[in-house]
């Protein structure tokens, strides 16, 4: 309304806007280097960058650094053991990337005018379609047909295994979708939520004029506060559910039959 | 005072060493705590026993012998090499039994994950039927009954998440009618 005029809007939309940076099409595909694919580098070169620095001295007594990555190794690694077993830990480096992506590009969408590359469900669905082709590929690799062991529960009559055998395809299925829907979700919901109460704090100021204002913005300031520690939380927890569910169903390509 | 000079040995042996050690054995905490108190513990433990005795060596002033009197010198080496060799065992011992304690999910995810669990299920199996009524040409039968699928499917993934993250909480749900765990 009022605010159009002053060219930027304040709607709790246009933070998830891409803009390209730099051409480049490729035919009819559009591959142009957006905000999006500069904070995904912005990610990568920090994951980079700590892991470099934290571990350059392999000291035996770790320093603050080096025991940071020490404990986030060892955090990752405990997670494999106990819903994969031992031998999910080959999977090790891809869970543990995958953790560190995700957190540090949640982590990162959190700092104000920054872009959450994981609030597109595009960047998520592609993390779990390779997610769940990491798991078909080695299962049928590792097991041949008796990958599809998953499908057919032990323990249970005939007459009605069949019909269970659908609904493990089915939820076999949905497992993508649920997986990048619960992080894209999660991350849009949070950042909508978050630019409307702050929106909303500025709006009441700009309605009602600075002396009145100020006492009807403090009420969606205070939300917005109380929310900030919330998405961090959030942030960290829907990295931390992603990689555990990718253990899980990394833990059936490894044991298909028994679950 | 009598003196023991068995324990002046390096070695210990006998009934006393034998009482030397359960008495290291129930103190040992204690005396890592005394020595850097228990956060410092908790994070080292996990990690290799030869960091662990590095740290316990390197740690200021006599505390961690805590029976040390008139002949202490020979002894409390005697006592820290055992003390060494214990904690390394312990962390062997703790590292078998390494479970991640406290998992960061609280109530919202959880519900959450209930939620696109069940709604994507439905989601899944409706599309499911609504493409074979698209290839056979069978038009509402396939997405009715993919519906009805999916929505099983749907309620099964709940209960048996449910019934994981219970296990997971030890209430041991299924300790009450062991026929639903198969």
């Amino acid at each position: 309304m009022a605010a159009d005029g002053e060219g930027k809007r304040i709607d709790p939309i246009s933070q998830f806007e891409i803009t390209p940076m730099a051409e480049w099409k490729v035919g009819s595909y559009d591959l142009s280097f957006t905000n999006s694919s500069l904070m995904m580098l912005i990610a990568v070169g920090l994951i980079l960058l700590w892991l470099f620095l934290s571990t350059g001295r392999r000291s035996l007594v770790p320093g603050r650094w080096q025991s940071i990555v020490e404990l986030s190794y060892e955090f990752i690694g405990n997670m494999i053991r106990s819903t994969a077993g031992s031998d999910g830990l080959r999977f090790f480096p891809f869970v543990f990337s995958l953790f560190m992506f995700i957190l540090f590009a949640n982590m990162l969408g959190m700092i104000p005018f920054f872009f959450t590359t994981t609030s597109h469900i595009v960047v998520t669905f592609t993390l779990a379609m390779m997610v769940m082709c990491l798991v078909i590929g080695y299962g049928v690799y590792r097991n041949g047909w008796g990958f599809l062991r998953l499908f057919w529960p032990s323990g249970i009559p005939l007459a009605i295994v069949w019909f269970v055998a659908i609904l493990e395809v089915i939820s076999f299925m949905s497992r993508p979708i649920s997986l990048s829907v619960r992080l894209w979700a999660n991350m849009l919901a949070g950042h909508i939520l978050l630019k409307l109460f702050a929106g909303f704090a500025v709006m009441m100021v700009g309605a009602f004029g600075l002396f009145p204002g100020v006492f009807g913005a403090l009420i969606p300031f205070a939300m917005t506060f109380a929310l900030v520690p919330l998405e961090f939380l959030v942030a960290f927890v829907q990295a931390y559910v992603f990689a555990l569910l990718t253990c899980v169903y990394l833990s059936d390509a490894l044991h298909p039959g028994h679950h | 005072m009598i003196r023991t000079p068995q324990l002046t040995d390096s070695r210990i042996r006998g009934s006393r060493g034998r009482a030397l050690m359960s008495h290291l054995l129930q103190n040992l905490p204690n005396t890592i705590k005394q020595a850097f108190g228990t956060p410092l513990i908790r994070l080292t433990h996990a990690s290799s026993p030869g960091r662990f005795r590095l740290l316990f060596r390197g740690s200021p002033g006599e505390q961690q012998e805590p029976m040390s009197d008139q002949d202490g010198t020979s002894r409390s080496r005697s006592a820290n090499d055992t003390i060494d060799a214990l904690a390394d065992r312990l962390d062997a011992a703790r590292r078998k039994h390494l479970k991640p304690d406290e998992k960061p999910t609280s109530a919202m995810a959880l519900g959450f994950k209930y939620a696109t669990e069940f709604t994507v299920a439905t989601l899944v199996g409706a599309a499911l039927g609504f493409g074979i009524d698209k290839l056979v040409g069978t038009s509402p039968w396939g997405l009715l009954a993919g519906l009805v699928l999916g929505l099983c499917a749907g309620v099964r993934e709940i209960i048996l998440s449910a019934q994981k993250g219970m296990e997971q909480g030890q209430t041991a749900i299924s300790s009450e009618d062991p026929e639903q765990e198969q």
